[in-house]
């Protein structure tokens, strides 16, 4: 073990090249102790998943930052119940999914920027410009998904869990979950035909 | 199987739900219809590449700024209130009698000319073992019990509160170091900190090591 | 007396509790090897205590009293390597009192002495004494050339040392006390005090993090000594006149300082304090960095 493995101030780079579990253990006991220091690498180290995971959860970037935000607060506010039976990425991967739900459970059905859409439709958002073509943004297809869609989507082809893990994290039913994923699939797939 | 068929049957394909049977159907009616043919290499298109998208996504600008003015000060319960207690009944502190008086300045919260430090009473006090096994990670926790008998002198105690009397030094210098990231004497400090830690954890370690193991074995 | 390469191992077993009867109450032993001038000579006695002393015969003499709980006693040589282990059995429950040895070595020998919880106590050994110990109190004098003396709650204790020794001292929570040591030390304890008198060194690397480090006596010409502490205080007490480069610098600590300038604050807003100046003329370098602790620089 190198004396100088974890500088205060730390640059992604090197937060990156943190890996090893005894080196995040340390910053979670710091962290624990009260060490914003500690806590902004573990921000620098995990920022960029959490925030893909808000990005294709939430669909919009705003909601997206805010989410982000919000889980590292939420986790700083939670640290002392974590007691390590996972990897703290994975225990603040849980946190962030909670997060965008709850956002969404807060804004309630009707939103200025996402609103229900029927089976087909798909929202459109200030400044949209059409299709180039044949090669769709992946992205931002999914981004337009309707909400319940686009969370199953996500969180079943993109991030790879299963309905059953996928119920566990969100609360919605198996049942529901498969009905999502293949209507989600089904408007992806329309897409990609045009 | 018929084109309708196809489709309902599709998703639960892509998910390998299918029975043998009804995937073999599905498969044929594939080879024979162009149509269907064109749904199901969509369809795997669109899982393959949906599964390939980036992990992860930087944020278009620094979050940790407004992150950081919203994190409240965490802390052991016994070391805050003995700070504050501190603090009301001493704001600046004469330090020496009969030659130079340094003047101390105790401070505390996120002041945002200093940290907030861990100032010396007139003895330090060791934290304690309860906030030590509170506050260290499971994994040091439960390498020093590995290591240290429960019968052996004080030694499990030993190990953990100083583990922890160091790991909150760790903290107060990265605090003062967040403020004054150039500071080379602060960066010497940390830096005899961790080879402080990696003391006590290769101690630890080698206890473990020499412990006879649980359970018993046959030699 | 000369001594054959290839010794005769031999192992001496006592065997301490009888089946189907009372255990016996410790036995006593009492064997002597012959050994080399300046062997290595390494003692395992995991609780109870080590007392070793020197004599001017080319033996070891192994005394003492065995823990009711002890299998046997390994006391072999080969060659110039000789051991001396106290074994329990493998299912060892419930407290041990502990074995007390004896030990006589010849003085020039290099002793490696781990203790756990047994107190060590080396006396008047010049080879080389390393000691490990657990919660076990070490205390060694002695005229040795190398002390690497190390525990994690026990207190350390070293009363003298051959001329210009290197001299390593380690706790946790442990009290390290040096008195009339010489040479160059490295000394380092978290939340124990580091004490240190009528001394002479020519290097010193010492660390603390919230004990205290005391140290008085002679710093020579042209040594560099380093003081790094957290929350415990530093003192430097100079017997001779100082002279060298000062460089002490403190976080939000005090310095008081019988000599030399007046201590600077580090900046308008910053809490510390730092003093560096030169004092005479020789190339001396200190160190003294905390972070909270104060730090006293006195001429006796």
């Amino acid at each position: 073990m190198t004396m100088e493995n974890v500088l205060p101030v730390i640059s992604r780079q090197q937060a990156a090249e943190s890996e090893a579990t005894v080196d995040i253990d340390r910053l979670v006991a710091r962290a624990r102790a009260g060490s914003k220091p500690a806590f902004e690498a573990l921000y620098r180290e995990n920022a960029s998943r959490i925030h893909a995971v808000c990005l294709r959860l939430a669909g919009d970037r705003n909601i997206a930052e805010e989410c982000v935000q919000e889980t590292f607060i939420t986790a700083w506010q939670k640290l002392d119940g974590f007691r390590g039976e996972s990897a703290f990425s994975s225990w603040l991967y849980r946190i962030a999914v909670n997060t965008v739900m709850g956002w969404f459970r807060k804004q309630g059905r009707r939103d200025r920027h996402i609103r229900p859409v029927e089976e087909g439709e798909w929202e459109r958002f200030e400044g949209e410009t059409s299709d180039t073509g044949i090669g769709m943004d992946l992205e931002a297809a999914i981004s337009r998904l309707p909400e319940g869609a686009r969370t199953v989507f996500v969180l079943h082809d993109v991030e790879g869990h299963r309905h059953d893990e996928i119920a566990e994290l969100t609360g919605i039913a198996v049942g529901t979950s498969k009905a999502q994923l293949h209507r989600a699939r089904r408007l992806l797939r329309e897409r990609l035909e045009q | 199987m018929n084109c309708e068929t196809f489709n309902d049957r599709l998703d639960d394909w892509l998910d390998d739900e299918l029975k043998a049977t009804d995937a073999r159907a599905l498969q044929v009616h594939a080879a024979e219809c162009p149509a269907c043919h064109a749904q199901m290499t969509i369809a795997r298109r669109l899982q393959r590449e949906a599964f390939a998208l980036p992990m992860t996504n930087e944020p278009a600008r620094d979050l940790w700024p407004e992150i950081a003015a919203r994190l409240e000060p965490r802390g052991m319960q016994g070391n805050r209130k003995w700070l504050h207690a501190l603090a009301a009944s001493v704001a600046v502190v004469a330090v020496f009698a009969g030659g130079m008086l340094a003047s101390r300045v105790l401070l505390q919260g996120d002041a945002d000319i200093a940290p907030r430090l861990v100032e010396r009473s007139q003895q330090t006090e060791l934290p304690s073992l309860a906030d030590a096994r509170r506050i260290l990670p499971a994994s040091y926790v439960e390498l020093i019990d590995a290591a240290a008998p429960a019968n052996a002198s004080g030694t499990e105690q030993a190990l953990l509160r100083n583990l922890l009397l160091v790991n909150l030094a760790i903290r107060d210098i990265e605090t003062a170091m967040s403020e004054d990231p150039a500071n080379a004497d602060l960066r010497e400090l940390l830096t005899g900190l961790y080879a402080q830690e990696n003391r006590i954890l290769a101690q630890a370690e080698r206890m473990r090591a020499a412990r006879p193991a649980p359970v018993r074995t046959t030699i | 007396m000369n001594i054959a390469r290839n010794n005769l191992i031999f192992a001496i077993t006592f065997v301490s509790a009888l089946v189907g009867g009372t255990p016996l109450a410790g036995e006593r032993i009492d064997q002597t090897l012959d050994v080399p001038a300046a062997g290595t000579v390494s003692i395992e006695n995991l609780a109870g205590s080590v007392t070793v002393s020197v004599w001017d015969r080319n033996a070891i003499r192994v005394e003492g009293e065995l823990d009711d709980r002890v299998e046997r006693l390994e006391f072999e040589n080969d060659g110039s390597f000789t051991r001396i282990k106290v074994i329990y059995p493998h299912q060892r429950g419930g407290d041990v009192d502990g074995t007390h040895l004896d030990i006589t070595v010849p003085a020039a020998s290099r002793l490696e002495i781990d203790g756990v919880s047994s107190e060590v106590d080396v006396h008047g050994v010049t080879g080389r004494v390393r000691v490990d110990t657990i919660s076990g109190d070490i205390s060694a004098d002695g005229a040795a050339s190398e002390y690497a003396l190390e525990s994690i709650s026990g207190n350390i204790r070293l009363q003298g040392t051959g001329d210009d020794a290197r001299i390593k001292a380690a706790t946790i929570s442990g009290d390290i006390r040096l008195g009339n040591a010489q040479g160059e030390l490295e000394v380092s304890s978290v939340s124990g005090n580091v004490q240190v008198s009528d001394s002479a060194f020519t290097r010193i690397e010492a660390a603390n993090t919230s004990g205290d480090i005391d140290i008085t006596g002679k710093f020579a010409d042209g040594g560099t000594f380093r003081f790094k502490s957290i929350s415990g205080d530093v003192t430097l007490r100079f017997v001779e006149a100082p002279s060298g480069i000062f460089d002490i610098t403190t976080f939000s600590g005090g310095i008081d300082n019988d000599f030399g300038p007046e201590p600077q604050r580090t900046g308008k807003y910053a809490p510390g304090m730092e003093l560096k100046f030169r004092e005479g003329d020789a190339e001396t370098s200190f160190r003294v960095n905390t972070l909270s602790g104060d730090i006293s620089l006195q001429k006796e």
